[in-house]
């Protein structure tokens, strides 16, 4: 048996070489720092050992639950997920047909690569576009009232009921380019016959898109939807800190911005680590539940 | 004559100062026994900073720390929120031998672990200098087992001013300077000269009043009905938080009106502070509720670059008080200083030995000046690097020419201003006055509120305007909230849930929404349990107050 496996690694050489140094760092990042999640079940003091806290069971998860803001943090949290699902699942799809539309190839990679850039500028640059154009006297206030849609300007930056919409179009703007990047590999893998043959079948461009590209895609749409829905708990987080403002705050508190101001800043980390231990584990939950209700209803799964 | 002749003295010393290095193991001129081996003062500061800027701005003091003191001294600092990196450090057990600007509530939970020096037993048989310039301080420090585990940084009362209300000058003396003295009075006044002025140079709207999320203090409103930093306090000091007052409805609907009347900025609550800075300099604002250096930041330290600039045009601080109140508390002032200097159990006994000889000299008179003035006696002026003040080691002088910058506050017009470390390390110096033979106070530009020059004409204004508002409010700034306390969640969520009501109640349509809303705000302060922080604060409060007057 061991002789078998160490004749095989010998056959293998170069793959497990590359492979090594990512399951370390696999294991050192991702593994080890497994066991400090014990800290959710105690009284942690920064400062003091992993074992000396005092045990106390499940009351930091239970804590959570019972924060006075906990209906308005996980509206907040799943709406603005949900929304930016909504707009992140279809755009860079919608984007990447585009590309693989476009028929000159000097100007298929400038517009690619130009959809990229957005993705590399961090936050602060965006909140702060963010904050020039919608401001009361911003551009897209002026153009507002220059189009007479609205006579006196309206405080984008301070009303909650813009907030999550401003935030789904903002994550919208900043990724969909760089998402496209997968979508366009699966589009190059579908196998050219079939437009052949769909063209031969009278099939225009709209019809080789909808009955040959989107169904040879599908399975890379399903497996992203399911990750996707596995991290519906992280609504983002630094884009909240520097956009949102006293006025916006009831719509702008996520999971993420909580735990940080009162779990890590006040010095609370066992609550934080609760926290983030029960996101973890109900993102692993819907992952797998969807992965089955995927398989169920469309045939297609993960694992 | 006597004066001229001790600047004379003190100017005919500089080439022997400049050039002259004392000998190690020999005492310098500012009484500091050179130490054989350079002693190296590492530590991290628990503030957030650009380290490449600090690094710029501290090169000629640490030079001369290092050529007359044999004192290396290294600040760290890093541009990330310090609670959090003090609790990482905690965690990884990876922390320095000195942390300065550590707050009280860290330097209890930090000790509680061990991981901080004791300072008591040397302050108290070998560096008495520390105990005896603390003077009835020293006691506030102690811990109830009478351990001392930090020390202080910008201590003692400085009794001048910091918040108050602000009108631009030269406008209002266009208008014939009409009476302020009430809340109403500045309202009308405010609301007046937004009418004479709508629109600043390029077209653009003038409005009464404006913050920057960060500058917006609901405390520096409920002063002006009397209140103490967001506190009504009774014959028996209980302290009742604004929303449970009368006066918290009166302010709140005060305020209301500037929003109903268009005179409130829109994005008050919104601005960053560049956005406002930008505002206030275009002459969109036309008064101000906050620090006074927040209206001369943004007013007349950029108009007076501008050629045409006249010396009145500027914003003035002015009191406002209802008249059914006793004092405007514009400014609580902690004696017990801003945070701590500690020694971490990472230092050996020669480290904390040599450590506590620098913080007693560091606490000294001559000490305060140098690290609160920057370096002293550097006469190029070519590049602005000249000093503020000589000295000799035992009587000092204020630079003239810098004295005239320093007093008209026209700092921006040196170049390389920050060059000469002021105020860049804070290590045990107060803010209170030094107690040598000619006092002063580590901040430069406060040592002219009654000078009769015609450059420090706006500070006495200041100074005569304010006078009163500040007050000692130690015992309550003094209370710590740790961790492990239930009600420092509690209190960070009743803060975050006052700022939002506050501003939802002030940016109210019509009286009875504000009202509403203002009730609405008091409802859910108190279901969060703000009777309980109220009781534990005042149980804390009184307790301090019995431990200053002992």
């Amino acid at each position: 048996m061991v002789k078998r496996l160490l004749r095989r690694f010998w056959v293998e050489r170069q793959i497990w070489i590359l492979v090594i140094p990512m399951l370390i760092w696999v294991f050192t990042f991702s593994y080890l720092p497994i066991y400090g999640l014990i800290i959710a079940f105690q009284n942690f003091i920064p400062g003091n050992s992993y074992l000396a806290g005092p045990w106390v069971g499940l009351d930091n998860f239970v804590r959570f639950f019972d924060i006075p803001e906990f209906g308005n943090i996980m509206r907040n949290t799943i709406a603005m997920s949900l929304l930016t699902m909504a707009f992140s699942l279809p755009g860079p799809i919608i984007l990447a047909l585009m590309f693989s539309e476009l028929r000159g190839r000097r100007i298929k990679k400038f517009t690619q690569t130009v959809s990229y850039i957005p993705y590399f500028i961090s936050w602060v640059v965006v909140t702060n576009i963010l904050f020039t154009f919608l401001r009361t006297e911003g551009v897209f206030n002026e153009l507002l009232q220059s189009l007479g849609l609205t006579n006196k300007p309206i405080l984008f930056l301070g009303e909650g009921k813009f907030y999550w919409i401003m935030i789904a179009l903002a994550n919208l703007w900043k990724d969909v380019g760089f998402n496209t990047i997968i979508y366009l590999s699966a589009i190059a893998a579908v196998d050219s016959e079939l437009y052949e043959a769909g063209r031969i079948d009278g099939l225009g461009r709209f019809g080789l898109v909808w009955h040959i590209t989107l169904p040879g895609i599908r399975t890379t749409i399903v497996l992203l939807w399911i990750l996707g829905l596995g991290g519906i708990l992280n609504a983002g987080f630094e884009q909240h800190l520097l956009l949102g403002n006293p006025m916006t705050r009831e719509y702008y508190e996520v999971i993420d911005t909580y735990v940080y101001r009162y779990g890590v800043q006040l010095g609370n980390y066992s609550f934080g680590a609760a926290v983030g231990l029960m996101k973890s584990v109900l993102g692993v939950a819907l992952v797998v539940l969807v992965n089955r209700l995927s398989r169920k209803i469309l045939d297609t799964s993960i694992f | 004559m006597i004066k001229r002749l001790v600047v004379l003295a003190v100017i005919a010393c500089i080439p022997i100062l400049v050039f002259a290095q004392t000998a190690p193991g020999k005492t310098n001129m500012f009484g500091w026994v050179v130490p054989e081996k350079t002693l190296e003062i590492n530590f991290y500061q628990a503030d957030r900073g650009d380290q490449a800027q600090h690094d710029r701005d501290t090169q000629q003091i640490r030079d001369f720390m290092l050529k007359e003191f044999n004192v290396k001294l290294v600040k760290n600092v890093s541009d990330v929120d310090t609670t959090e990196k003090l609790n990482l450090m905690l965690a990884s057990g990876n922390y320095p031998k000195i942390i300065m600007a550590m707050s009280a509530d860290t330097v209890s939970q930090w000790a509680a672990q061990g991981h901080l020096y004791n300072m008591a037993p040397d302050v108290e048989k070998t560096y008495k200098g520390i105990k005896s310039t603390l003077g009835y301080l020293y006691g506030m420090y102690l811990t109830d087992k009478k351990e001392l585990f930090g020390l202080p940084r910008g201590w003692g009362l400085l009794p001048i001013p910091d918040q108050s209300a602000h009108i631009r000058w030269d406008w209002y003396q266009e208008m014939g300077s009409p009476k302020i003295a009430t809340p109403d009075d500045y309202y009308n006044v405010i609301k007046k000269m937004v009418a004479a002025h709508p629109k600043n140079a390029n077209g653009e709207k003038v409005y009464g009043i404006s913050w920057s999320t960060d500058q917006v203090k609901v405390a520096d409103l409920m002063a002006i009905w009397g209140l103490k930093d967001g506190y009504k306090e009774d014959a028996q000091n209980n302290l009742s938080h604004w929303v449970n007052t009368p006066e918290g409805l009166q302010a709140v609907l005060w305020l209301n009106k500037f929003y109903r009347e268009g005179l409130m900025d829109p994005e008050a609550f919104v601005n960053k502070y560049d956005n406002w800075k930008a505002k206030f300099s275009a002459e969109r604002i036309v008064g101000h509720i906050g620090g006074w250096w927040q209206s001369w930041n943004a007013g007349h330290e950029i108009w007076s670059k501008s050629p045409g600039w006249t010396d009145d045009k500027r914003y003035v601080q002015i009191s406002i008080k209802d008249p059914a109140a006793k004092v405007a508390y514009f400014t609580p002032k902690n004696t017990l200083g801003w945070n701590y200097t500690v020694i971490t159990n990472k230092a050996t006994a020669q480290d904390r030995a040599d450590y506590m000889r620098f913080f007693e000299w560091a606490i000294s008179p001559m000490a305060v000046r140098i690290f609160g003035w920057g370096v002293p006696n550097l006469t190029d002026a070519s590049d602005g690097k000249a000093s503020f003040w000589t000295t000799d080691g035992k009587n000092w002088e204020f630079n003239d020419q810098m004295k005239k910058i320093i007093m008209a506050g026209a700092y921006d017009q040196v170049p390389n201003w920050n060059l000469r470390g002021t105020g860049e390390f804070f290590i045990t110096q107060g803010q209170a006055l030094t107690k040598d033979a000619k006092p002063s106070t580590v901040w430069a530009d406060q040592n002219f509120n009654s000078d009769p020059a015609p450059e420090a004409k706006w500070r006495v204004l200041m100074n005569k305007n304010l006078e009163g508002t500040e007050f000692d409010f130690t015992a309550f700034e003094a209370i710590k909230f740790l961790p492990e306390n239930v009600l420092t969640t509690k209190r960070q969520q009743i803060k975050d849930a006052e700022y939002t009501g506050f501003v939802k109640a002030v940016q109210s349509n019509t009286v009875a929404e504000a009202t509403a809303n203002f009730n609405a705000l008091k409802a859910t302060l108190n279901k969060l349990g703000l009777a309980d922080l109220e009781k534990f604060q005042n149980v804390e409060y009184k307790k301090n107050l019995a431990k200053m007057k002992l």
